[in-house]
């Protein structure tokens, strides 16, 4: 394949796994059993591309942010005025919406970013919130509470996607993009800058490192890759409404990148994954599926603290450990 | 020096540098590293370095001790730009430094370790010493995207002297271990990879022996030295390990209660009788309310070596 070809040599390590994962998602419509799974999954992989930024930003340059749902909700009313409203076509759509996206991340993040920890949480929450009442009071622009409909859909070279399938593949392709370019970044000397911020902002500064540059860059960019995510969440469901992008989704995003894994690229997957299909799966309990919910969330962290991401390395080292030497490996246990 | 003036004014320089006067440039300055003049750092109403001016020759290992609270910490801060400075100047190589920010400065080349080990627990031992090296990379954001040509080309660079780093202190065969996996000492040893990786104009080390054994200290000792004469790197020591310093250094200077005391060879220190007087207690009226002057910039500043090792730990957690 001259493709593969090609992107190895651009990505040297990274393209294999991405290769692969992008393999196994061509193949899911013929595993899944009905195309609602293919849906479910469709919105995982959106999830999943929102995530793998934020954990960009929380796992690896350890700042946080309890308003990133604003940034997808910003962008999928973008594209969906710029498209529906104006007639615009998608590709401008797709600019304005990333543009704006990062445009408001670059002003939000300018002064945010000066605060720290309990302080940074509580300045990007209230973004969140006000972006949130925005969508819903700025009725003739937004659709208010009953939200917006009529956004066309997802059209690629003149060519609508009504297929499901199709549109799956579009998505795990952009998620496939994504994850590329983010285990490229982190496996440079941004990404070391960032985890340098991550544990030690004195030493950071102390090897050169700009750390209001570099939060303010990491931030911008997970802010654009929430806007793609929610380019391609607005053109898939051709509709869209305030509550999509609250204070609950905001908090649902932080819990995938710590289930999944901080600071693990492949984790923030596996968190936007799990979670997504998880309510899916628990149906069956009915009137107690968010307890089981909460219940197994609970358990995840008791017994995985580093995450889906950090339970499957733990064990594999140990299995490794163990056929090697007896000797237990200490430091697992921290945080 | 302290034969010429025994009643130890505290100007007193020693002949390397003629004529280092507050605000004053010396004469010659293609051997000054780091020139500070008349620096003064106030913490409210609390004078934690007056007036202290002092040269760093280049290729020297220049080191800077005092009793407990006396501002050592705060000059290297100052020199780093981690304390704003309320007076004075700061130039390296000539070129005033002193309003620039530390990230800045360390990009010129004006590179520290900490007293309270600032290893970056979240990489391996070569992501750490090649994340030190941040100063030496000019690849921009959209190379490492794509991994082009020139990514690849620094980043070999950058895991070759990495690795060149790891060698000189001994720890190379770490460089694949969790940073966080380390002992104490070879925390330190990092610490140390980190910054020789960075290839460091002025190194500044502040209290690398604290925590260390005495075998470790030796060890460091010796590595401090090679620094300086295999890797050519001009070394300003801060340390309460006597034996160390007075074992490694070119030139000291004395600080005390935020003022320069004495300045001289290892020699010339040890018979000052100020420097004795200082540390042994005696004169103390010369130098009252000492405890206001307590550095506040690290809170743990200054304080012998074995509390050093379980303040980082808490400070850590």
């Amino acid at each position: 394949m001259s493709r593969n070809g090609i992107l190895s040599r651009l990505a040297g390590g990274s393209a294999l796994p991405v290769g692969l994962f992008f393999a196994a998602m061509l193949c899911m419509p013929y595993v899944l059993p009905n195309p609602y799974y293919v849906s479910t999954l469709t919105l995982a992989c959106i999830n999943a591309i929102i995530v793998v930024g934020l954990n960009l930003l929380l796992g690896f340059a350890g700042q946080i942010s309890l308003g990133h749902a604003a940034f997808y909700g910003i962008a999928a009313y973008a594209t969906g005025i710029a498209t529906a409203t104006y007639g615009l076509s998608m590709g401008m759509g797709f600019l304005i919406a990333v543009g704006l996206a990062a445009a408001v991340a670059l002003l939000v993040g300018i002064p945010t970013l000066k605060l720290t920890g309990h302080y940074l949480a509580m300045g990007t929450l209230g973004f969140g919130i006000i972006v949130y009442i925005f969508f819903n009071e700025s009725i003739e622009l937004t659709g208010g509470p009953s939200g917006m409909v009529g956004i066309p859909r997802l059209a690629l070279f003149g060519r609508e996607l009504w297929d499901d399938t199709e549109y799956f593949y579009v998505v795990a392709a952009v998620l496939s993009l994504v994850l590329l370019l983010s285990l490229n970044l982190i496996r440079s000397r941004f990404g070391r800058a960032l985890m340098a911020i991550h544990t030690s902002e004195k030493a950071a500064m102390c090897i050169g490192v700009d750390i209001a540059r570099y939060k303010l860059f990491v931030f911008v960019l997970s802010a654009i890759y929430a806007a793609v995510a929610g380019f391609l969440y607005a053109h898939y469901l051709g509709f869209v409404a305030p509550s999509s992008f609250g204070f609950h989704f905001s908090v649902q995003l932080i819990v995938m990148v710590v289930v999944g894994g901080m600071a693990s690229v492949w984790g923030a997957v596996a968190g936007a994954f799990f979670l997504t299909a998880l309510p899916e799966f628990l149906r069956v309990f009915e009137s107690v599926e968010t307890l089981v919910y909460g219940g197994l969330l609970v358990l995840c962290m008791m017994f995985m603290p580093h995450g889906l991401a950090g339970g499957l390395t733990a064990l594999v080292r140990k299995m490794r450990r163990n056929g090697q030497r007896p000797t237990a490996p200490e430091g697992d246990s921290h945080v | 020096m302290s034969d010429v003036m025994p009643d130890a004014m505290p100007d007193a320089m020693p002949k390397v540098m003629p004529k280092v006067m507050p605000g004053v440039m010396p004469d010659v300055m293609s051997d000054v590293m780091l020139h500070c003049a008349d620096v003064g750092v106030r913490f409210g109403g609390v004078k934690a370095l007056d007036g202290v001016s002092c040269v760093l020759v280049e290729g020297q290992i220049t080191s800077v001790i005092g009793p407990n609270g006396a501002g050592k910490t705060t000059l290297l801060n100052a020199f780093t730009g981690m304390v704003p400075m309320t007076s004075g100047s700061i130039s390296l190589r000539g070129e005033r430094v002193d309003a620039q920010p530390p990230h800045v400065r360390a990009g010129k080349g004006i590179l520290r370790t900490f007293q309270n080990l600032e290893v970056f627990t979240n990489m391996t031992v070569l992501e750490n010493v090649m994340a030190g090296r941040h100063r030496k990379g000019a690849y921009g954001v959209l190379d490492a995207f794509f991994k082009t040509p020139r990514y690849h080309r620094e980043e070999r660079e950058c895991r070759e002297a990495a690795m060149r780093a790891l060698e000189f202190t001994g720890i190379a065969e770490m460089a694949s271990l969790p940073a966080g996996e380390l002992a104490y000492g070879n925390q330190r040893l990092l610490e140390m990879a980190r910054v020789i990786a960075a290839e460091p104009e002025l190194l500044l080390l502040d209290e690398p022996a604290a925590g260390l054994n005495m075998r470790e200290t030796r060890e460091l000792g010796t590595l401090i030295r090679r620094m300086r004469d295999e890797l050519g790197i001009t070394v300003a020591l801060v340390e309460h390990d006597m034996e160390l310093v007075m074992d490694v250094s070119d030139m000291i200077y004395v600080l005390c209660f935020g003022e320069l005391l004495a300045s001289g060879t290892p020699l010339e220190i040890q018979r000052n009788p100020a420097v004795i007087a200082a540390y042994l207690g005696t004169d103390d009226e010369d130098y009252p309310d000492g405890d206001a002057d307590d550095d506040a910039d690290d809170g743990v500043d200054d304080c012998p070596a074995p509390d050093d090792s379980a303040e980082e730990t808490g400070r850590e957690a």
